[in-house]
């Protein structure tokens, strides 16, 4: 999916929407953390209908699994942004 | 320094040293059980709650 | 060797009594204290790290010891994971919030290690995460119920509680054992933030004032490792709950015999 070892927050959005996902219903983790150092994983949640795919990338590798959507339409918890 | 104090303990030379690691134990234990965690509070290297 | 002392120390007097001899003692004896107190400085830093670590591992071993033989739970090969658990929140208790300092509960986290288990204490100063394990903030929910039950624990030093926290996985199992039963907490992302985001905490997490209608664990702690710049933040959903009787979760049930089997 991409040639660097860790894709940035803004690369992995690039390839879903081009991969046909609405951008709406994707949400991806910061790359960065807010003083700069690179995050160890980044996750991503895709809203379907079954439910959210959550996808976590670390160092080359992918997890994933289906958890319920959240009451409010989401997929994750906390600040991160869409 | 060390060797001048050394000097001024009393009796013979394993006396001396026993004195010597007697002391060192209570330095010792002063720092890990007062110093240190009063440097780690000053210092916050290690905090982990929000606010 | 008391030869080469007083011979020593005769020289040493007879350089003293010179000003050359004064000027070279001052700069011995500030040569001497600089080295001590690099020393001290390794010394502190050996503490903090090691020290700490075995003095935290033996109080939270022993804390965790306590708290699950004072409530003995059956396991069996029958009963371990055979009982369904509920995802009704009717039937399921949730605790009062003790005071300070007291044992709420323990936490057996998979992914973190087959052995892994930390005691649950209320309040998050210093005298209970240094030595205790993880702190539950006050004012937030306690396990089960409806808003964010949070808790505290250090990265690294102090028994490293949540040293493995970016490890966790969409779909990891948490799992927390109370007096009133167990709860099965399932992970579902992080963040990383500013220490000062009181919000991550909140009942509904970076959304004040919003009415909570989930019930989350919120697990936070520093970033990176060795550093307090930052907070590591990881949410986890309420999934399930059963009670005592009903014997532990399977994933857990082999570790928890083990803990109730040593007197």
């Amino acid at each position: 999916m991409s040639s660097s070892p860790q894709p940035t927050t803004a690369q992995i959005r690039e390839t879903l929407s081009a991969a046909g996902f609405a951008p709406a219903a994707v949400e991806v983790s910061a790359s960065r953390t807010p003083t700069g150092l690179a995050a160890d994983a980044v996750e991503v949640g895709v809203l379907g209908d079954s439910g959210c795919v959550m996808a976590q990338l670390r160092a080359g590798t992918v997890a994933t699994s289906v958890l319920p959507v959240l009451p409010n339409g989401r997929c994750f918890l906390g600040s991160v942004q869409r | 320094m060390y060797v001048w104090l050394f000097r001024q303990l009393p009796g013979p030379l394993w006396l001396r040293i026993l004195l010597s690691a007697a002391i060192l134990a209570v330095v010792l234990s002063t720092l890990v059980e007062f110093v240190f965690p009063w440097i780690a509070d000053m210092t916050q290297l290690t905090d982990s709650t929000v606010g | 060797m008391s030869n080469v002392l007083n011979r020593r120390a005769v020289v040493a007097q007879e350089d003293h009594r010179t000003r050359r001899g004064r000027s070279l003692l001052a700069v011995q004896v500030v040569g001497e204290l600089l080295i001590t107190l690099g020393v001290i400085a390794v010394l502190f830093v050996a503490w903090q790290l090691w020290w700490t670590n075995v003095e935290a591992d033996a109080a939270q071993g022993a804390a965790v010891k306590q708290f699950v033989q004072e409530h003995q739970v059956p396991v069996t090969e029958e009963t371990a994971g055979t009982l369904p658990a509920t995802r009704d929140p009717a039937a399921m208790p949730v605790g009062t919030a003790p005071a300070h300092g007291v044992a709420i509960g323990v936490i057996y986290i998979p992914r973190f290690g087959v052995e892994y288990s930390q005691p649950i204490i209320e309040g998050t100063s210093s005298d209970v995460i240094d030595t205790l394990g993880l702190g539950r903030y006050a004012d937030t929910a306690m396990p089960g119920a409806v808003g964010n039950f949070a808790v505290a624990g250090h990265r690294q030093t102090r028994g490293a509680v949540l040293d493995n926290i970016h490890l966790l996985v969409p779909g990891d199992k948490i799992y927390v054992q109370t007096a009133d039963g167990f709860y099965t907490y399932v992970f579902r992302n992080q963040e990383i933030v500013l220490p000062d985001r009181t919000d991550v905490i909140l009942p509904v997490p970076a959304q004040p004032g919003a009415v909570p209608e989930q019930r989350l664990l919120t697990m936070t702690s520093c970033n990176p490792r060795f550093g307090s710049e930052e907070r590591i933040i990881a949410y986890s959903v309420f999934d399930s709950w059963q009670p005592l009787s009903a014997g532990p979760p399977a994933a857990i049930a082999k570790q928890l015999a083990a803990l109730q089997g040593k007197g």
